[in-house]
């Protein structure tokens, strides 16, 4: 019986409940208060509604029962780096990979962490050694494809994204590199197609939720004469009208020089405020 | 555990400093205005703040001290230049051209310090979301857009230049 109670909220965290978990969990915590699973569940429900603070302070609950509890110092290291302590999730992952070395997933994780520091060349040479050991594994494709986009190589991300999903059509993962990688080259239709996948069957990703909602905006038809500037980039654009100014004053059609920093004008207004009105709408519309 | 994953599980981010909600970094593009509109030291000053909040090492925060001290540098140069020959300007203003260069001189000090911090952005943006530039960057063009302007107009007036 007692068991079941953690069972029902590891259930609840498996299907995104997180409220749910929490409240199971307060309802057993006089039996499982000494149990360092039940901080490790605490400890994740917590993290997942992004209660950082209060994560923190059950994990450590958890380590004070059992300081060896390995999963636990890997939910505490994934809530330290989301509130933007790279040094205390630093120790805790390296506490982890102490007592179990080559754990894939620590390994992988703690390549993730070193990428999101900035230290890409030590990430790049720990997640080698991960894929040395399992090169199919999925967190470690994961943490590669990741390090990846830090670099910078976006067709190298989407190539990994469309390899991912032609082995599994249903890769959240897969389709969540796609469409950044998208998105960075500017195919923002095709972009869109992944995200809104992405946030139909991942509903609790805010982040995706929102950059699929960005992307909307982006295909929006009051936007297709930025479609220039969604395409090259306000500079590239600015640059080129500045070079058919310079061609035109130079060869004496004023007027048409002149047309070229009116129309640039518009197209740089229109696109301050276009988007933000369709922000508007967008809120009013759908909240 | 073997010597390599040994080496490789030594701690490297001790020295990082907690991500502080109150100095959250400003998105890149945003700082071209600053440049379009400020000049290179509004630009380069921003730049430089923006890229600490991002995290970038001394290294880097020396060369992007270094992209703007040069760009500078060419203005103030261009200005004695145009005061001791005055028909470089293409205009009967040569305040005129002054500004012209010193914003396209701007401009492309904005592209180097962009492509400087463009990885640690990257990186930043993924997780975290940005802060709002446009009390800084106002701040930023209007007294040191100002400040650079006077100092040029200076310089090009000490030279011989004639306004």
């Amino acid at each position: 019986m007692s068991e079941d109670a953690l069972l029902l909220a590891q259930h609840y965290i498996d299907i995104a409940q997180f409220d749910k978990a929490l409240a199971q969990l307060e309802r057993s915590a006089t039996t499982h208060f000494e149990d360092a699973e039940y901080w490790r569940l605490r400890a994740h429900a917590l993290y997942k509604l992004e209660r950082y603070e209060d994560g923190v302070t059950a994990a450590h609950q958890g380590l004070e029962r059992d300081p060896n509890y390995v999963w636990l110092l890997y939910t505490l290291c994934r809530i330290e780096a989301d509130r933007g302590d790279s040094a205390a999730a630093e120790r805790a992952i390296l506490s982890a990979l102490e007592l179990e070395p080559e754990n894939i997933n620590f390994l992988a994780r703690y390549g993730i962490l070193l990428a999101e520091a900035k230290h890409l060349k030590k990430a790049d040479k720990l997640i080698a050694y991960a894929e040395r050991l399992d090169a199919d594994h999925q967190y470690v494709n994961h943490a590669r494809t990741m390090l990846e986009y830090y670099k910078g190589n976006t067709k190298e991300v989407m190539r990994r994204g469309r390899e991912r999903l032609a082995q599994d059509p249903n890769d959240v993962a897969a389709k969540m590199f796609l469409a950044a990688g998208l998105g960075e080259s500017r195919r923002f239709r095709e972009a869109a197609k992944h995200a809104n996948s992405v946030v139909s069957e991942s509903p609790e990703s805010k982040e995706m939720a929102e950059y699929a909602r960005e992307l909307r905006l982006l295909n929006h038809p009051l936007l297709l004469p930025l479609w220039p500037l969604q395409r090259f980039g306000s500079i590239a654009v600015m640059i080129f009208n500045l070079v058919l100014f310079m061609v035109f004053m130079a060869f004496g059609f004023i007027n048409f020089a002149m047309i070229i920093i009116v129309l640039h004008f518009i197209l740089v207004i229109y696109s301050w405020t276009m988007p933000y009105i369709l922000r508007l709408y967008f809120k009013w519309r759908y909240g | 555990m073997n010597e390599e994953l040994r080496t490789l599980l030594q701690p490297s981010l001790q020295d990082q400093q907690a991500f502080d909600l109150k100095r959250r970094p400003w998105p890149l593009g945003r700082q071209f205005w600053v440049a379009l509109f400020g000049g290179v030291l509004a630009l380069g000053v921003v730049a430089i703040i923006n890229a600490k909040r991002l995290g970038l090492e001394a290294a880097k925060l020396k060369l992007m001290v270094l992209v703007t001290l040069s760009a500078l540098v060419f203005v103030f140069g261009f200005a004695v230049l145009l005061a001791r020959f005055p028909e470089l300007a293409f205009s009967d203003k040569p305040t005129q051209m002054l500004r012209i260069v010193s914003r396209t001189r701007a401009l492309i000090a904005y592209v180097l310090l962009s492509q400087i911090q463009k990885q640690a952005a990257r990186i930043y943006e993924t997780l975290h979301d940005y802060a709002s530039i446009w009390r800084v960057a106002l701040i930023a063009i209007f007294a040191l857009g100002t400040m650079q302007g006077a100092f040029v107009i200076l310089v090009y007036s000490l030279a011989g230049g004639s306004l």
